[in-house]
């Protein structure tokens, strides 16, 4: 148990380092161009140049290079943006947070509780007209680019609907804290919310499906129909609580990937400023320490919540806990 | 049993795999139909250049805001008043549905929407499908080697997937995309543009090897230790001879599978990242960069973006339609984790 | 309930699946009884149809494209074509079934106690105590040992054999008047074996409850069975008292399957005799008797399909009985039985 737990330890951590060496070399690696002048920016003065490769030891060798990047990064936190004068970066991830953290939980609501439904129903329907149209909706959610599907939300939520009773409660785009006005923040939040879900909505829903299908050939739902258990419980009890293993472990991952800066184009559609939304102003001015900040924390921020999903997998399958 | 039939041998010869998938998947209607509109809509963007000269008369790569056009014998001017109620700034024109002369309506540039959709899509299915092929290459080799070795090939690749599946797709591609287009790439005596189209296609299959290195991992390790491999590798046939005769011909139809869903994958992220800006450069086209294009229009000239959108949802859909058919035909498993 | 009225009387049981626009039999006018506790074994290969038969029983296929017909009366109940609503107040409290492979019958993640105890709540009204301590008590009754601790195992913790008696005790928990059990012993190592054939033979003096066992195996038969219903490729072969049945096999294919039993003493053969070849495919079945081509001896008159006839105790569709030619008795049954 202990090996174990130290073995998956070890393993978070080599996973961590790996990534942190990705990145670091993806933005200063990469042939074509000096790294300085990258982090300085466009058209940097000499002067800046100077400052810049010095402070990143880009005069030296590559292990120091990235030594130095990951001691601004996570230990020193003085990571500066260049071309925004000197902003620090690691606070104002830190300030974005709450609205990515806000936009990802309430999609994740909706997505989880839609796509149950879906794949439940569809599985309990399955081969008739009912499966197939859930189905084929699944599809054309996933099939949907998220922040075109968003531009669409606009324009009939904030423009061409907006004054009939159906939208007139929708706020203008951007974020309420919620703090400030929790009702405020729902209704900000909402269409976002919404168009964020669609396409998890159609994946889980068909894997979810797929997974129960599989399930109810298995010889212990056999087992329980014998038992005389009604059809609803012999799929809620036996089959949905077994195949949500597998839901449960997708879920983790998309979750973390969304808080990790995932849900960056639904952010910009919708205004919403977060930590995916500073990613995208860091892009129209080439402010790379701000992007490469924000992929590592969000790269961090997905290895831990694998972690977390072992765990939780472990909760959820009495076979992995005596595996380990 | 006093008499045998004569067997007609060679007649009913069982049809191979390939065949018998061709015909399965010949059956089925919604793969056909997504194939035909697959079809349909390539052969359109194909003939951009044609619908741009000899229909629409247009150049929909410079911007024509003072200019204008005819519609029914009468002259219009591209750029018109606005409708708001103080005819503040001006609109480009709406969508005249008339092929002969913007179709779809003008962008914020003055230039023909329907005539750029055309071009952006020559674009937009040019580099998802390439990048689908070259990421499927990559995946393949990748998938291959660590499923056929084994032991230390193994683990070093398959860390090296962890590691980069650990990374937002499209963050990565953002990563990459960020750093390509300010300088372009250099390596050795070689230099790729930034303007140039391949650079999107290699972020994009890049991102996705993980996504589609571990099926074929995992087929391929399974065939490893199927029967057939076992007793090639009993009677001393070579590994490399293993490799190309019986494992290769094996994980072919996982491959074919994964090509239209990871073609669809491809799509939605060159759409997101010509949306982000960082994909294709103007003044090149492509189906996210008029989705860009329209993003100001949005409430005035709703069809700039809306065009492009729906093209990428019926491609997208077609792709997923068919993809499903080819894995239903091919009775191949294991490819349906998502995207993300 | 009277004894002579049978507690299962199964009569002309058809079972056809529709496979690429053809209708295939897979049982064809299956008939036979099982009385109060009594133990009626159905014995045959895979593929002979004796698990759909009892499938077909517990109201579980649930496939559109099969088609039963005949009848299958439960205490007087008609089961063919009852509602599956009505199927449900009657599976798990009048019908219980054990299934083979007790490696897969339990769902993995709920634990043993737990499953028990949904079983007995789903049939009567009792407090979540009241059921656990049935359950206990159930599993101490079939030999599970610590059952307090077992019931809050999960069923990948416990052995194989421990797993069956668990399952068994579920499928006891209601006391249910019939039993079915699916090659209860199959997956299970001899010495396993033994002890839950022992169990299954108390249980109509324990419990009171018919069993009908469904078996490939006919040292298991030899060893449990009241009754005898042999099975050849979805029909039945040959019916009657094991007892009879063993001393005098009057079909060829239950002499055949005597023949590969290993004698329990004596010499061990070097060999055992196997039946050439393998049972027809449900779709491909000759049109007469299915076992003649496997048969020593096929002959002119079998290429009709062999009606069920009287032979002493059994009946059996065989034309040997019939034509005067009779296949000899056994000499070894007594030391098996």
């Amino acid at each position: 148990m202990i090996s174990a737990l130290l073995k998956r330890l070890g393993q978070t951590l080599f996973v961590l380092f790996g990534i942190s060496v990705l990145v670091f070399l993806v933005f200063f690696a990469t042939p074509g161009a000096d790294p300085t002048s990258r982090i300085a920016g466009k058209n940097a003065s000499p002067e800046t140049m100077t400052r810049v490769r010095h402070e990143y030891g880009f005069d030296r060798p590559l292990p120091v290079q990235y030594a130095t990047m990951m001691k601004k990064l996570f230990i020193t936190r003085d990571l500066a943006s260049y071309v925004d004068r000197g902003e620090l970066v690691v606070p104002e991830i830190v300030r974005a947070a709450p609205v990515t953290l806000s936009l990802a939980t309430g999609a994740a609501v909706i997505w989880v509780v839609a796509s149950v439904a879906m794949g439940t129903v569809a599985a309990a329907f399955r081969h008739t007209w009912i499966d197939r149209s859930l189905m084929m909706l699944g599809l054309i959610g996933i099939s949907i680019p998220v922040f075109w599907l968003g531009q669409v939300a606009n324009l009939i939520t904030q423009a061409r609907y907006h004054d009939t009773w159906l939208f007139s409660w929708v706020p203008g785009l951007g974020y309420i804290p919620f703090l400030e006005s929790p009702v405020g923040w729902f209704r900000a939040l909402i269409i976002p919310w919404v168009v964020l879900a669609v396409l998890f909505i159609g994946i889980y829903g068909r894997v979810l499906r797929a997974d129960l299908i599989t399930v109810s050939g298995e010889d212990f739902m056999r087992t329980a129909r014998a038992k005389g258990l009604s059809p609803t419980r012999v799929l809620l009890v036996h089959g949905l609580r077994t195949s949500m293993i597998t839901f449960v472990s997708l879920f983790g991952l998309d979750f973390a990937q969304l808080i990790g800066g995932g849900a960056l184009l639904t952010e910009v559609v919708f205004g919403l400023q977060g930590v995916g939304r500073l990613t995208y102003q860091a892009l129209s001015n080439l402010d790379l320490p701000l992007i490469m900040a924000s992929v590592m924390y969000s790269a961090v921020f997905v290895v831990m919540a694998n972690a977390v999903v072992d765990v939780v997998y472990v909760l959820l399958d009495p076979r992995v806990r005596d595996a380990r | 049993m006093t008499q045998t039939d004569p067997v007609p041998c060679a007649a009913s010869a069982p049809p191979g795999p390939w065949r018998t998938a061709i015909r399965a998947l010949s059956v089925n209607r919604s793969a056909m139909a997504a194939f035909a509109t697959l079809l349909f809509i390539t052969i359109a963007c194909l003939m951009a250049p044609f619908y741009a000269h000899d229909i629409a008369h247009t150049d929909p790569f410079t911007s024509n805001v003072a200019g204008s056009f005819m519609l029914h014998g009468q002259e219009i001017d591209i750029m018109q008043p606005n409708d708001n109620p103080l005819h503040l700034g001006l609109s480009p024109a709406g969508p005249t549905w008339h092929a002969s002369a913007y179709l779809l309506g003008a962008d914020s540039q003055g230039r023909d929407v329907a005539a750029r959709l055309l071009y952006g899509g020559r674009n937009s299915l040019m580099i998802s499908f390439s990048a689908a092929l070259l990421c499927i290459t990559m995946a393949a080799t990748v998938g291959i080697l660590a499923g056929f070795f084994g032991g230390f090939v193994d683990l070093i690749l398959s860390r090296l997937m962890d590691i980069m599946w650990a990374v937002p797709v499209y963050l990565f591609a953002i990563s990459l995309s960020i750093v390509t287009i300010s300088q372009g790439l250099k390596i050795g005596p070689f230099t790729i543009e930034s303007d140039n189209l391949l650079i999107p296609v290699v972020i994009i299959a890049l991102v996705y090897v993980p996504y589609a290195a571990r099926p074929i991992r995992g087929r391929v390790m399974a065939l490893r230790n199927a029967e057939f491999v076992t007793a090639a590798k009993s009677l001393g046939v070579p590994r490399w001879r293993i490799l190309v005769l019986d494992i290769l011909p094996n994980v072919s139809n996982t491959l074919v599978v994964l090509t239209p869903l990871l073609t669809a994958l491809a799509l939605l992220a060159e759409s997101a990242l010509s949306f982000l800006s960082i994909g294709v450069q103007a003044p090149a086209a492509s189906w996210g960069t008029i989705i860009q294009d329209g993003e100001g229009l949005i409430y005035t000239r709703p069809m700039v973006a809306l065009a492009p959108g729906l093209a990428i949802v019926m491609v997208v859909l077609a792709l997923n339609i068919f993809g499903d058919g080819l894995r239903d035909a091919l009775d191949v498993r294991e490819t349906s984790r998502k995207n993300a | 309930m009277h004894a002579d009225v049978p507690l299962l009387e199964v009569q002309n049981l058809c079972i056809s699946f529709r496979s690429h626009g053809r209708n295939v039999p897979i049982v064809e006018n299956v008939s036979f009884s099982v009385n109060m506790q009594e133990i009626l074994a159905i014995v045959g290969e895979s593929g002979s149809g004796k698990s759909v038969t009892a499938t077909a029983i517990m109201g579980l296929i649930d496939t559109r494209d099969v088609k039963i017909t005949g009848s299958a009366k439960f205490r007087g109940q008609e089961l063919i074509g009852l509602p599956q609503k009505a199927f449900r107040q009657l599976r798990g409290r009048h019908i219980a079934m054990v299934f083979q492979d007790p490696m897969t019958a339990f769902t993995p993640v709920y634990t043993i106690g737990w499953q028990i105890d949904e079983q007995i709540r789903a049939h009567e009204r009792v407090s979540k105590s009241e059921a656990r301590a049935r359950t206990v008590q159930m599993l101490g009754n079939m030999g599970v040992p610590d059952p307090e601790r077992t019931a809050n195992r999960y069923p990948h913790q416990l052995s194989g054999g421990l797993r069956q008696r668990a399952m068994i005790a579920m499928a006891l928990s209601c006391n249910p008047a019939l039993l079915i059990a699916d090659e209860p012993t199959t997956a299970l190592d001899v010495t396993v074996q033994a002890q839950i054939l022992d169990l299954i033979r108390n249980l109509r003096h324990d419990y009171g409850s018919s069993v009908l066992l469904i078996t490939h195996d006919m040292g298991v038969v030899a060893e449990t069975c009241d009754q005898v219903m042999v099975m050849y490729s979805g029909r039945v072969a040959e019916f009657g008292p094991g007892d009879a049945i063993f001393a005098q096999p009057a079909h060829p294919y239950t002499a055949a399957l005597l023949d590969s039993i290993p004698p329990l003493t004596g010499p061990r053969p070097t060999r055992l005799p196997s039946i050439a070849g393998s049972p027809p495919s449900p779709s491909e079945r000759p049109a007469g008797c299915a076992f003649a081509p496997r048969c020593n001896y096929s002959h002119k008159s079998c290429e009709t399909v062999p009606p069920l006839v009287t032979y002493g105790q059994q009946s059996v569709a065989c034309v040997l009985p019939v034509e005067g030619r009779a296949l000899p008795s056994r000499a070894v049954t007594k030391d098996l039985a």
